[in-house]
Order: structure tokens, then sequence, then C-alpha cells
């Protein structure tokens, strides 16, 4: 079995839910790649879902082992179903649908193109992840900080 | 046996590779040019999360799969729950043929968009000989 890097395990690994019939689909795919090649790739990254979905073993060991965030793209929620049946660690589950109820104003586009004001929510998704990101650091501080209290 | 002139896209939409982004742009580009009700496709996940429609659908109509790479994740899905694809694209081999290269996986670049074409003009043909045939899954 192959041994999982440190720095790979120590990285938020965030997964999309390919979905190709709904806009919905492309945004969370979209916000997932501001995060982890532009806002944050030196602590986030990303692996195929359908990889996932058929039982791949490496892919099984990378969300046991890694903190996991799921972007759901609608009421399915194939990717968060996913990393659980897979016994995956799952932090937070984002679902761009239910997102999208308090930005109805936006007009997205097609899946194929989601024009500027899907853009502009696609933005607001990867803000949403950002959060969770912070979450998931600031416990993660408080955890080390716990541990440096108890081994003064 | 289905005597419905439907043909099912697959495509495995992997979002760690470049050419999943391909495969899913290739789908799009092959609906938009045979704007045709007679082809259907659906996310990969939810095929695999259970949905008796979707899985029905690859017993009894003919569908093509779309690769991202050498682990055929969407072939694997069809063959795990009974189907078998009629014609599988496998992106890398196109990339081999054409030497196009996509820039990233949020914008293909121009190369990406014309491997895109290509391989969306291969799934088309293989779409349209299996229409050709009536849509029947008679593997």
């Amino acid at each position: 079995m192959e041994v999982l890097a440190q720095e790979a395990k120590e990285k938020i690994l965030i997964i999309p839910c390919s979905g190709i019939g709904k806009p919905s689909g492309t945004i969370g795919r979209l916000a997932t790649y501001y995060i982890v090649e532009d806002l944050c790739p030196e602590e986030t990254t990303t692996i195929c879902l359908p990889l996932l979905v058929i039982g791949d073993e490496k892919a099984k060991q990378l969300v046991q082992k890694m903190r996991v965030i799921a972007i759901d793209g609608c009421q399915w929620e194939c990717a968060s179903k996913s990393i659980q049946t897979s016994g995956g660690k799952l932090l937070a589950s984002l679902n761009v649908l239910r997102m999208y109820r308090e930005h109805i104003n936006l007009k997205v586009g097609s899946v194929s193109n989601l024009g500027p004001e899907g853009e502009k929510f696609t933005r607001i998704v990867a803000g949403k992840i950002l959060k969770e990101i912070e979450k998931i650091r600031r416990k993660q501080d408080v955890q080390i900080k716990a541990c440096g209290n108890s081994c003064v | 046996m289905s005597k419905s002139k439907l043909v099912g896209i697959v495509a495995c939409s992997g979002e760690e590779l470049l050419e999943g982004t391909v495969s899913r742009v290739a789908v799009w580009k092959v609906f938009e040019s045979l704007k045709s009700s007679s082809v259907v496709t659906t996310c990969l996940p939810l095929f695999m999360a259970g949905h008796k429609q979707e899985r029905e659908f690859v017993w009894t109509h003919p569908t093509v799969t779309i690769e991202g790479c050498e682990k055929r994740c969407a072939e694997k899905a069809l063959r795990m729950f009974g189907g078998k694809p009629s014609a599988t694209i496998l992106v890398t081999d196109v990339e081999k043929e054409t030497g196009l290269i996509p820039k990233s996986r949020v914008y293909l670049g121009e190369d990406g968009e014309k491997l895109a074409d290509r391989v969306a003009e291969k799934v088309e043909n293989e779409v349209k000989i299996l229409l050709s045939k009536g849509g029947d899954n008679d593997e």
C-alpha cells in the first residue's frame, strides 16, 4: 500500500460533485479550482470523484487520511455520499443549489457558459469554501495549542 | 429490448486532470452540434449513487463513454452495473494523435478547445453510427 506523504496528509481535500447536466456542477468545480489553484494551492488539493465512486483503493485511502470538504451541486449530494461511503473524513459539505437560494438575484448562465453573474456566484461559493478552510485551520490551531499546553 | 432511438454519453468529468475537463466540454460540444433529443447524458457519480433510471438506461440503450485517462472510470462504472459501453473515446489517445495539450483545468485554452472539438467529433461519429442502427443496445 502506498504511504501518503506527510505533506499530502496535512492538505485539505476538496471534492466537487462532477455534475455535468446542471450549472451548479460547473460552479462547484470552478470554485474548487479557484481554491486549489489560485487561493490556497499550498494547503488544498482535489481528486477525481469518479475514481472514488468506482472504489479505487488509492482514492479511498486519500479521503480516509485527509480532511475533506465536499461541494455538492444538487440535492442528490453525490460528493458527500461517496466520501462517507468510502469512510472519508468529511469535515464540511457545501451545497451549491442551497447557497444559490440566498443569491437568486444573480442570473446564472448555462452549464458550459456561466456568464458574468454565474462567475460572480462561483466566487461567492469559493468564499464559502475559504470560510470552511478557515474553520478547519482554527480548530487545528486550538488542537495544537491544547497539545502544546499539555506537554508543558 | 428498447426500440427507442436514444444514445447515452457518459464522460468521466474527472476533476483532478486536464483531460477530465476536456471530457465534459466535449459532451457539451456534441449536444450543441447534434441538437438532438436522441442524445442524453448523466452525471457519473449520480449513476453510481444508485439512481435506477440511469442504470436501466445503460442496460437498454447504447452508451458512449469519454475517458480522461487510462483508469477508464466511466467504463468501469457502466460495467459495475451490468452495462457495457458501445464505444469509448480516450482523451489521452486523442492528445497523442493531435499533439494538442490543454492549458489548464479552468481555461482549456486554444489547443484545449481544439482537443475538445476533436474528441467531440469522434463521439459524434460514434453516436451517429449507433443512431443509424436504431439506438438499440444489441451487444
